[in-house]
């Protein structure tokens, strides 16, 4: 289990604070997705719980340890995806993973076996350097699995990634939950979060704003709106209304009385849409 | 031990794909083949005058000679003449008894400027008398080192090898630091557990045993098995070793090539210091010792000179307090800087 309390960080020479008083539990076996955009410190606290950067204040624990406590061990129990490619680019998909495997003490995975599973099966013996984007990504996520951690961190591990490749790398996540695992999840994709995470945490500006699983921030903070689709000057236009605004509920009834309807349902909110409401912000 | 071969293995196939070990071993050829047949064996820069004693008992050659054109340097006794010639290294000393002579050669000397001198006392004896006058060349040791005895091409691989060796394992280090930088490759290692001691005695012994396999190649060029290769290849092991970590240490602080150029023009200015002992026939303070080239240049020459050397413990144990030294401070400034940055 990873407990943080009160976690607040402070860059040098920086005036403002990139996390701030940042409060969170995440259960074994659970997805804990922490949402926001580019910028919003969720980084800051992924690099603050693997203990790249130094705790200033606050408490992080792992299984009731204090993170300052763990020793070097502490990285043989995690696997760690980036978001940025780092691989290194002279070698093979297979090297990478083979002599990455070698830094461990315990036994890892056949990096071939893993090779395969992402997709990457037939790219094996092709220089990190002749990957595409995607491919990156997908080796990237390979080698935080190699050690079969027990806890995982996956920044946007599905980034420029195709729907088919998605669910591939998908899969893996929940059979990993399902073994047990602990994961934290960055990621901007609200899609992706909601499919995946039994919690999530949306930060903004270094706090968190919300944190419930995806159904109870819906049902707290969504609300029922209305997609439409309507002429107006003869194009095309939609606009989503939020049924409990009172100001949106007019522009509804405008819309209806002067123009010409094409297409009308109502919807559920989205994750990004909540998000939006509490910060005034989107997520790209 | 695992993951350091794990590791060693890595550094040493990106090196490989580098081209760095090809670079090295392109460039043990092309200095081998430069001393067997490019730089000559002897090489005369300035003329040669001479230093003189007359022994004989009527002193006629002191008074020819002195009633000659040109200027000559006659002097009291042979005790004289020997402390005249180990403090004048670049001239010959000659006795003339009264039925022979002798040349005192100090081992630099090529064999037609000895000839030349015999040829021209030859004449002064041929004037005396009619009888052929046979003349003795004796080679004399200054302060017993010989060596001066060395042809001037094998005088040059103790520095091709000095400079290069050291040059290439400080450059190649900083090199593959600024790879791993530009790729993201530190940021997955530093979050597995192998940690910083691992890291760095990796890329360290990659880059020495490339300047082994470069200083094998080319001593064996060109000095085929008269040396002792044990002490050859473990001074050139320590010493590239040492630079090396010094490379990964300054190379921390720059990002890439372009930057680091002037490091490396500086890095070279330092590595050529200990010449100036060398070339002026001294041995040089601690100071000239402090720098890593100092060993490889002295250390190789007396190998050369002698195939082994006499005093091969001082070497060795200042190379490796040097390492252990430097090789704490990287320790530290790495885990701060590469490490947590």
């Amino acid at each position: 289990m990873i407990e943080v309390k009160n976690l607040s960080h402070q860059y040098p020479g920086k005036n403002n604070f990139a996390v701030k008083n940042v409060n969170f539990e995440i259960k074994k076996g659970e997805i804990f997705g922490f949402l926001g955009p580019s910028g919003a410190g969720k980084s800051t606290v992924q690099n603050l719980l693997i203990g790249l950067l130094k705790n200033q204040t606050g408490i992080i624990r792992v299984d009731g340890k204090d993170i300052s406590d763990l020793k070097r061990d502490f990285f043989e129990r995690i696997g760690v995806s980036f978001e940025l490619p780092n691989l290194y680019e002279k070698l093979t998909g297979y090297e990478n993973l083979k002599f990455f495997a070698g830094l461990f003490k315990k036994k890892c995975e056949n990096p071939k076996i893993i090779l395969e599973r992402v997709g990457l099966g037939e790219a094996t013996n092709k220089r990190a350097s002749d990957y595409s984007k995607g491919m990156k990504q997908r080796l990237i996520f390979s080698r935080s699995i190699i050690n079969d951690p027990d806890i995982l961190f996956l920044d946007e591990p599905l980034s420029g990634l195709d729907p088919s490749t998605s669910k591939r790398i998908k899969s893996i996540i929940i059979e990993k939950k399902n073994a047990g695992k602990t994961i934290f999840l960055t990621t901007h994709n609200m899609f992706v979060a909601e499919e995946l995470c039994d919690k999530v945490a949306f930060i903004n500006d270094g706090k968190i704003v919300a944190m419930d699983t995806p159904k109870n921030l819906k049902l707290k903070y969504g609300s029922y709106s209305v997609k439409l689709e309507y002429k107006k000057n003869n194009k095309s236009e939609s606009e989503i209304i939020f049924l409990e605004n009172s100001e949106d509920k007019e522009k509804l009834k405008n819309i209806i009385d002067n123009y010409e309807i094409i297409t009308m349902h109502t919807r559920e909110a989205t994750l990004e849409e909540i998000f939006i409401k509490l910060t005034g912000r989107g997520l790209e | 031990m695992k993951r350091f071969f794990n590791s060693f293995s890595m550094d040493f196939l990106i090196a490989f794909r580098n081209k760095f070990i090809l670079i090295s071993i392109g460039l043990a050829i092309l200095y081998a083949v430069l001393v067997n047949w490019v730089i000559p064996e002897n090489i005369s820069l300035e003329e040669t005058s001479a230093y003189f004693y007359d022994n004989s008992s009527s002193k006629i050659f002191s008074q020819i000679l002195k009633n000659s054109d040109n200027e000559h340097y006659f002097l009291n006794s042979k005790e004289e003449l020997y402390d005249t010639l180990s403090k004048e290294k670049n001239q010959p000393g000659i006795i003339f008894e009264d039925s022979n002579f002798r040349i005192i050669a100090q081992g630099y000397e090529d064999e037609k400027t000895l000839n030349i001198i015999a040829s021209q006392i030859d004449m002064i004896y041929l004037n005396l008398s009619d009888e052929y006058i046979p003349y003795e060349t004796q080679t004399i040791l200054i302060k017993g080192d010989s060596k001066n005895s060395l042809p001037f091409n094998k005088k040059m691989i103790p520095i091709l090898l000095a400079t290069d060796i050291i040059l290439l394992g400080f450059m190649f280090s900083a090199v593959m630091l600024f790879q791993e930088k530009k790729e993201g490759g530190i940021y997955a290692y530093r979050v597995s557990s192998a940690g910083t001691i691992n890291y760095l005695l990796s890329k360290t012994f990659v880059n020495s045993i490339i300047g082994v396999i470069f200083a094998f190649i080319f001593s064996f060029l060109t000095l085929g098995f008269t040396i002792n290769y044990f002490q050859f290849f473990l001074i050139v092991f320590l010493a590239t070793l040492l630079m090396s970590v010094l490379g990964i240490l300054i190379g921390q602080f720059y990002d890439s090539v372009s930057n680091f150029v002037y490091v490396i023009m500086l890095a070279a200015g330092f590595i050529f210091i200990p010449l100036i002992p060398l070339f002026s026939g001294s041995q040089g303070n601690i100071l000239y010792k402090l720098i890593p080239s100092y060993y490889i240049l002295f250390g190789v020459e007396e190998l050369i000179t002698n195939g082994r050397m006499q005093n091969f413990l001082e070497p060795v144990l200042f190379l490796f307090i040097e390492i252990i030294i430097i090789f704490l401070i990287t320790i530290s400034i790495t885990k701060k800087i590469l490490i947590k940055r």
